[in-house]
């Protein structure tokens, strides 16, 4: 129970041990009116108003455990973001590297397709002198 | 009379306390009802981002994937290319081999048609001698012949005849061994032609096919080249690979607790609105009750002042006046009142031992009763009217017998210890001066409670009472 419904359930307690005290000295039919009237009433509807308090304390702690989740899970979330983030780039720079080699290797292929040509080339003439 | 007093006092104290406990829960609840918005907006932009991310590892998964089965196939493609290029090497050597062959061979026939040449030379030498041998035969011959011709004593010249004739075929057969050796000269000399065209025919097969040797291995060593490139590619297609499914595991990790983020803050979102619902049954349930205090309030009030008639002789002698308290309880001089003498409001400031600073108020209330308050204004003001604060105390005049009542003075749990208190009770004894009140006493209530007032029996204050649960604390100002 938080500072305000203590403080709240205190007050109503002095006040009913207050009603006990006045229901010792008073208890002609204006005082049995005076409590049937109002503060039977008021107690009912102070206990009301305590119940929906603390069912609104309580429904706040829920949320805030709630929240405390939601807070857990975003750190997580961005340290996996981070993590992400890093690997994207570390793939990303892979990736520049993969394609630079394969440029490579398409130019030394292509070299060398030229060089094998001109040399079937040069043995087809060959073999074509008798 | 004093118990009924004592009634108006609860119920307006139990008023003011609870308008601001539904003040400061409707603050708080108003404070969660932000912080969700923000937990909410947050969980937003970091699912958003998780989507994000998820997308960016899509695509290089996609790009991956690609790059992978590229340069695979870069692999299979740079072999293939390899194992032809050593094909045409191997055919540039075989081709080289060969012609090399051929040119010895050419180089053979060549020597043996020169040595052709050289015996069919010879030969016409020979021819030639044996040409000049016949023919001088025949002159020696053909001169016996007119020797003998003249002779007179000669009767015949038949031998002289014979010898020339076989001397002129001697001649005949000589020229036509001549020919023959010039013939054969002339077909030397044309298979020496023929040698020497082959031998440069192979000379330059075999050149060019030491060109083609050379470039082929130029191409052998590029498609390598080639094929160390293409391998090492598919190591970095194959290592960003890894990484993608990493980065896969790592997203979905992600996403996983961005939703979950975003589910718990929905699920904060649905208990706030239950609070506020709660608190809004609250708000009635409290207008209601105020309803009731303050027309019960009206009707005690009206009981107060029927015996308030009937026991005017008394008061006046006991030196109240007007339902105020007099500065002196034993003075008698009109009275000024709980509130206007106790009516300063100058906070008192001080540091407690956990170094927060602490302001103590006091807010009269009419003029029987007022209450004290500590606030911690370590990062803000007092208020002015009485807020529910960290410390709470307050005093009621009995206006019958001249005395304060302690109703009740209290620190929040996390306050205490602190010397909070006591400066408290300082207040409340000045207080009880400062009004005349012959008497200030309290209703103790627990153990707790005792050792607290205990403590206090050297500044005056006595508890009197059977040591039960309830007592009851005096001070005599």
């Amino acid at each position: 129970m938080n500072d305000e419904l203590w403080m709240m359930a205190q007050q109503s307690r002095s006040l009913q041990e207050l009603r006990g005290d006045v229901g010792m000295v008073w208890t002609d039919s204006a005082s049995q009116h005076l409590n049937g009237r109002y503060f039977d009433h008021h107690h009912n509807i102070s206990e009301a108003m305590q119940d929906a308090l603390t069912q609104r304390q309580h429904a706040e702690e829920q949320a805030q455990n709630e929240l405390a989740y939601a807070a857990e899970s975003g750190k997580e979330a961005e340290a996996k973001a981070l993590l992400v983030q890093q690997l994207v780039y570390g793939v990303e720079q892979d990736i520049e590297l993969a394609i630079d080699e394969y440029g490579q290797y398409v130019t030394y292929e292509g070299r060398a397709d030229t060089t094998s040509r001109n040399a079937e080339n040069l043995i087809r003439q060959v073999n074509q002198l008798q | 009379m004093v118990a009924l007093q004592d009634l108006i006092a609860g119920l307006q104290r139990w008023s003011v306390t609870a308008s601001e406990v539904i003040s400061q829960v409707g603050y708080r609840q108003r404070q969660l009802t932000e912080t969700v918005e923000i937990a909410l907006h947050r969980a937003g932009v970091v699912l958003d981002r998780a989507q994000q991310d998820e997308e960016r590892v899509q695509d290089i998964e996609q790009r991956t994937n690609d790059l992978v089965t590229r340069c695979t196939q870069g692999v299979s493609k740079a072999e293939a290319m390899r194992n032809g290029c050593q094909l045409v090497l191997q055919n540039a050597q075989a081709t080289l081999q060969h012609w090399q062959e051929e040119l010895a061979k050419a180089r053979a026939w060549l020597a043996r048609a020169r040595q052709r040449l050289e015996a069919a030379k010879a030969a016409l030498h020979q021819a030639e001698a044996e040409l000049r041998n016949a023919e001088w035969d025949l002159d020696r011959a053909i001169n016996r012949l007119r020797a003998a011709q003249n002779d007179q004593e000669k009767r015949s010249t038949w031998s002289e005849q014979a010898a020339v004739s076989a001397a002129r075929a001697r001649v005949a057969q000589a020229q036509q061994v001549v020919i023959i050796a010039q013939a054969e000269v002339r077909a030397a000399e044309e298979e020496v032609a023929r040698a020497e065209a082959r031998v440069a025919l192979c000379e330059r097969a075999v050149e060019m096919s030491e060109t083609a040797v050379q470039i082929a291995t130029q191409g052998v060593q590029e498609a390598g080249t080639a094929l160390n490139h293409a391998e090492r590619s598919r190591e970095a297609a194959l290592a960003t690979q890894r990484s993608t499914q990493r980065a896969r595991q790592e997203v979905d990790q992600e996403y996983q607790a961005a939703t979950q983020m975003m589910t718990c803050t929905r699920q904060a979102q649905e208990f706030s609105d239950e609070g506020r619902v709660h608190l809004s049954h609250g708000e009635n349930h409290e207008a209601e009750a105020q309803m009731d205090i303050s027309r019960g309030r009206r009707e005690v009030e009206e009981k107060i002042d029927i015996l308030h008639e009937v026991n005017r002789p008394t008061l006046h002698s006991s030196g109240f006046s007007g339902g105020g308290f007099s500065g002196s309880s034993s003075s008698g001089a009109g009275g000024s009142g709980l509130g206007r003498v106790t009516g300063s409001r100058d906070a008192v400031r001080f540091v407690d031992k956990n170094g927060r600073s602490i302001t103590l108020k006091q807010h009269p209330n009419g003029d029987d009763s007022l209450m004290l308050r500590a606030y911690d204004t370590s990062n803000g003001s007092a208020p002015d009217t009485p807020n529910l604060g960290i410390g709470r105390a307050n005093l009621q005049l009995d206006q019958a017998s001249g005395k304060l009542k302690l109703q009740d003075i209290e620190v929040n749990e996390s306050y205490r210890g602190n010397g909070i208190a006591s400066r408290m009770l300082s207040q409340v004894e000045q207080a009880g001066r400062q009004s005349g009140a012959s008497e200030i006493y309290g209703v103790i209530e627990g153990e707790k409670a005792r050792s607290f007032w205990q403590a206090q029996a050297g500044r005056g204050w006595r508890i009197v009472d059977d040591g039960s649960y309830y007592g009851r604390v005096i001070f005599n100002p």
